[in-house]
């Protein structure tokens, strides 16, 4: 592999959002095509996930890896869009009613911009009316609610079943701590995934 | 035999009369025990229920500027920004944006205007909370000391955990200030409070449900050796420590027990690493176990058997040498069935305590 590339990898993986963003700009100025300059992005941030998978990295790591990868493809994006690159598959995703924890989320949602999906980020505290219209707006691949609350799981089993009887293809994944596969399949979820890693495996799974 | 009796002779690993059952619960749960036992005063209803209630020494803090406790928006002692959010059948105080959330230097932390004032504290009142636990014969706890946790709710998480990493220099900065102001804090509890103080609690939430949540690299580095001095200062008032992380926590247990904690809370056991006989195996002779008793599906959402099964095999486990004081694995959330909550304290009540190895 290009010896650009190389660097933006281990910068990625190694959470250096100033070496990251050097060398994107550099292998964009070089005239490597982007889509190599973004599967360089991919397959270091698919490194990261393996490591925290296996508990060899945690949540910091994987911050400031995004962090880095955020920089790189802040000047990566114009030049995908400029060449009609687009992510395959998309994904609707948010913190159920009532519940305003995102740290976990906002892991997800990384990861998966991390693996090339387009993410479309609800925010927190969002109610089944908003996720209908977002599903209607966007036509995602997927949805994935998260709730870190006990109290905010009968929230979470509303809009399942909301958004299921709107549109019963569509698919919707689940997680956030007090969640379990035991309580995906009640609520008649698609997926349920335990940490961020994973999710990544399941929302490819679920599109595939 | 007193609670107060029944918890120290477990702490000192000493026959008991009875296993002692503790409880941690959200005021919604509070009500609803209230309204179930017919008796609206906090103490006497532990009292009438049974529980062997460790109860919290908080003073108020009278720094900052004034507010209201019924207002939606506040801050914190620390100055971070709270609001009040319902979830549910709940109402929990959220916090908003970190206050140091922009700060890039070490030197910025002089120009923060919110840093607590151990003067400032209502000890007075307090002091009367002591006294009045005191007359029911209940133990007390407190104060309420973090390192990482309240350096979070600062910072904002995020940055938080990322600094453990890009900014080493700016989190030692920091954390030595919130070290420092506490440390004069539980001085202030030793003096003020003396003998009627008998438990202090400190926290920093380290395990995530599934992992850590800092890599133990990080937490040698930055929080071990201020814990072990926290630790060494209650020690050397004659004070036992109770220490609470919630999650994941295994790989850390070494390190606390190394640091000097005496109790560890809340024994999130469903984590992996956590499982009940391996912990107690492992450490059950090193700390004595504080909670255990599942609370994100078996105490809201299981069945009253459900309960009876899982609060006995926390007693089978965590309690099959003595050295464990159950309680429900953190604060009891609204929407519990109170049938639920009342089968775990009378299941520790009735537990045969003749079956075990210990005390």
């Amino acid at each position: 592999m290009n010896e650009l590339l190389d660097q933006l990898m281990v910068a990625i993986k190694a959470g250096k959002r100033k070496d990251a963003r050097a060398a994107t700009a550099a292998a964009l100025e070089a005239g490597i095509d982007p889509q190599s300059v973004l599967d360089a992005l991919t397959e270091g941030m698919n490194d990261v996930g393996k490591r925290f998978r296996a508990n060899v990295i945690f949540v910091p790591e994987v911050l400031v890896a995004a962090r880095a990868m955020q920089k790189s493809m802040d000047l990566l994006e114009p030049v995908l869009v400029a060449s009609g690159i687009e992510p395959e598959f998309s994904i609707v995703i948010g913190t159920v009613e009532g519940d305003l924890h995102d740290i976990g989320k906002n892991l997800v949602m990384m990861m998966l911009k991390g693996a090339n999906f387009k993410v479309i980020d609800l925010g927190v505290n969002v109610s089944a009316e908003t996720f209908a219209n977002a599903v209607a707006e966007h036509n995602p691949n997927l949805v994935a609610l998260s709730a870190l609350l006990t109290t905010t799981m009968p929230a979470m089993e509303r809009i399942v079943s909301e958004l299921s009887s709107l549109n019963s293809s569509i698919k919707i994944m689940v997680g956030g701590a007090p969640i379990t596969q035991a309580f995906a399949d009640q609520i008649g979820a698609d997926g349920y995934s335990a940490d961020a890693a994973s999710a990544v495996e399941l929302a490819q799974k679920l599109c595939a | 035999m007193t609670s107060h009796e029944r918890i120290l002779k477990t702490l000192n690993r000493e026959p008991v009369d009875r296993v002692p059952i503790d409880i941690w619960h959200t005021s919604e749960v509070l009500e609803s025990l209230k309204e179930y036992a017919g008796e609206s005063d906090e103490l006497e209803l532990y009292r009438k229920l049974g529980i062997d209630k460790i109860v919290w020494i908080l003073p108020r803090y009278l720094g900052g500027e004034p507010s209201d406790p019924n207002a939606v928006e506040g801050r914190d002692t620390w100055g971070v920004p709270t609001r009040k959010v319902r979830s549910g059948l709940a109402t929990y105080h959220e916090f908003g944006k970190g206050p140091l959330s922009d700060y890039e230097e070490p030197e910025e932390l002089d120009d923060y205007e919110l840093w607590p004032d151990p003067d400032k504290f209502d000890y007075a009142a307090a002091k009367k909370d002591a006294e009045r636990a005191r007359q029911f014969n209940f133990q007390t706890l407190g104060p309420w000391m973090s390192h990482f946790e309240i350096y979070c709710h600062m910072r904002g998480m995020e940055n938080a955990l990322m600094d453990t990493i890009a900014e080493p220099e700016f989190l030692d900065a920091a954390l030595d200030r919130i070290e420092s102001i506490q440390t004069e804090i539980l001085g202030r509890y030793f003096s003020e409070f003396g003998d009627q103080l008998d438990l202090v609690f400190l926290a920093d939430d380290i395990g995530t449900q599934e992992s850590q949540l800092i890599s133990i690299e990080a937490y040698e580095r930055y929080i071990k050796p201020r814990l072990k001095r926290w630790c060494d200062l209650s020690h050397a008032h004659g004070k036992k420590v109770l220490f609470h992380s919630d999650g994941a926590a295994r790989n850390f247990v070494p390190h606390l027990i190394e640091a000097g904690i005496d109790i560890l809370n809340p024994i999130q056991h469903v984590c992996p690493g956590m499982e009940r006989v391996g912990l107690n195996r492992d450490f059950g002779d090193q700390v004595i176990f504080h909670g255990g008793i599942e609370n994100q599906n078996v105490l809201p959402r299981g069945t009253v058997d459900d309960v009876r099964k899982e609060t006995l095999t926390c007693l089978e486990t965590l309690g099959a040498n003595g050295g464990y004081i159950p309680c429900s694995c953190h604060n009891i959330q609204a929407g519990t069935p109170v049938e639920n909550i009342i089968t775990m304290i009378e299941t520790v009540k009735n537990y045969d305590i003749s079956k075990r190895d210990m005390p």
